[in-house]
């Protein structure tokens, strides 16, 4: 189940007590989708590109929390 | 000085025009910014008060001219210190520097992408500006958007009505400043290491500099340099390579006198 919750970009960083790298991915992953809303254009080529950072983000997120705190470098 | 003063000092010096913002204006366009700093950093940065070496040398580019001024300037810091402008005064390897000490995943890069580096050089900064006349490298620029385009844009100021010029290329580029983030939370300096074309051209000056790094008699190759490089080179092989930063981290650790940064003619 908690697995489930670390999918959700920052939730897993949280979890484990690791605010600053929480906070680091929240803002990257969220602040991005925020100034996107704020100049909101419509779907267009650069929003495909953003799409394919996003998943980047998401997946860096995603195996940074299910690796945890204890093993930090790869 | 302790480095971490020396590049908050060194941001500041160029970027301190508050009244930008105070005032509502946008950023600063008088007689300062015809001089480009040593370092990374933006012209359109509401704060700068100085021009980036990398858009004025695109400037000429442009223009189908040789940028023999910009190009001299840092000849000049280079060949006196080599890259110690990249590990020293450089805001954006100062942010890099903090980035990278966020606990996440770590990791480590090949060595064939330090050369992408030289790659940006050749063809974002010099070849294809001055074959298109516009500055490419600006365009894409991660420092840029992080510096000026997300901020000018989300600030809007009146003089300027930013907002509606917004398109398809500043998602784009919300994506690129994205993915840099990420890349240099879990890459040590991999923005310097991978795609700075400042670094590349103060790279040529590292091993013929004056002031350098000396290995001594002294140095028991104990590889206590090597651990703590954050570019990951074989510090007691060769000190002045060209993807040594000169952080002198290595001549910090160096308990024995092994290595020095001082002066060789």
């Amino acid at each position: 189940m908690i697995r489930l919750l670390y999918a959700i970009p920052s939730l897993g960083q949280f979890i484990q007590g690791r605010i600053v790298a929480g906070l680091t991915v929240a803002i990257t992953f969220y602040g991005s989708i925020v100034v996107l809303l704020v100049i909101w254009k419509g779907i267009n080529w650069g929003f495909y590109f953003l799409i394919i950072t996003w998943v980047y983000v998401w997946y860096i997120s995603y195996i940074d929390a299910l690796r945890g705190r204890k093993s930090t470098f790869s | 000085m302790r480095r971490w003063l020396i590049q908050t000092i060194a941001f500041f010096a160029g970027n301190n025009y508050f009244q930008a913002i105070i005032n509502n204006t946008g950023f600063y366009q008088g007689p300062l910014k015809r001089f480009c700093l040593p370092y990374f950093t933006c012209y359109s940065c509401p704060l700068a008060i100085a021009s980036c070496p990398l858009g004025s040398i695109q400037h000429f580019f442009t223009l189908q001219t040789i940028p023999f001024y910009v190009f001299g300037f840092l000849a000049l810091i280079g060949t006196g210190v080599g890259r110690l402008i990249c590990g020293y005064t450089c805001p954006i390897g100062f942010g890099q520097d903090l980035l990278y000490r966020v606990k996440t995943i770590k990791f480590k890069i090949p060595r064939w992408t330090r050369y992408v580096k030289y790659a940006v050089l050749a063809s974002l900064i010099i070849i294809i500006p001055y074959f298109t006349f516009e500055p490419w490298f600006c365009k894409l620029c991660p420092v840029g958007m992080f510096q000026a385009g997300i901020p000018l844009v989300m600030w809007d100021p009146p003089a300027f009505d930013l907002r509606p010029l917004a398109g398809a290329f500043y998602y784009l580029k919300i994506g690129i400043v994205t993915a840099t983030i990420i890349f240099i939370i879990t890459v040590r300096r991999g923005f310097c290491r991978v795609f700075c074309p400042l670094g590349a051209i103060y790279s040529f000056f590292n091993k013929i500099s004056i002031f350098r790094i000396v290995r001594t008699e002294d140095c028991r190759y104990c590889e206590l340099c090597i651990e703590v490089c954050p570019v990951e080179i074989n510090v007691f092989e060769n000190p002045n390579q060209m993807e040594c930063i000169r952080c002198l981290e290595c001549v910090r650790v160096c308990k024995n006198g092994g290595l020095k940064f001082g002066m060789k003619l």
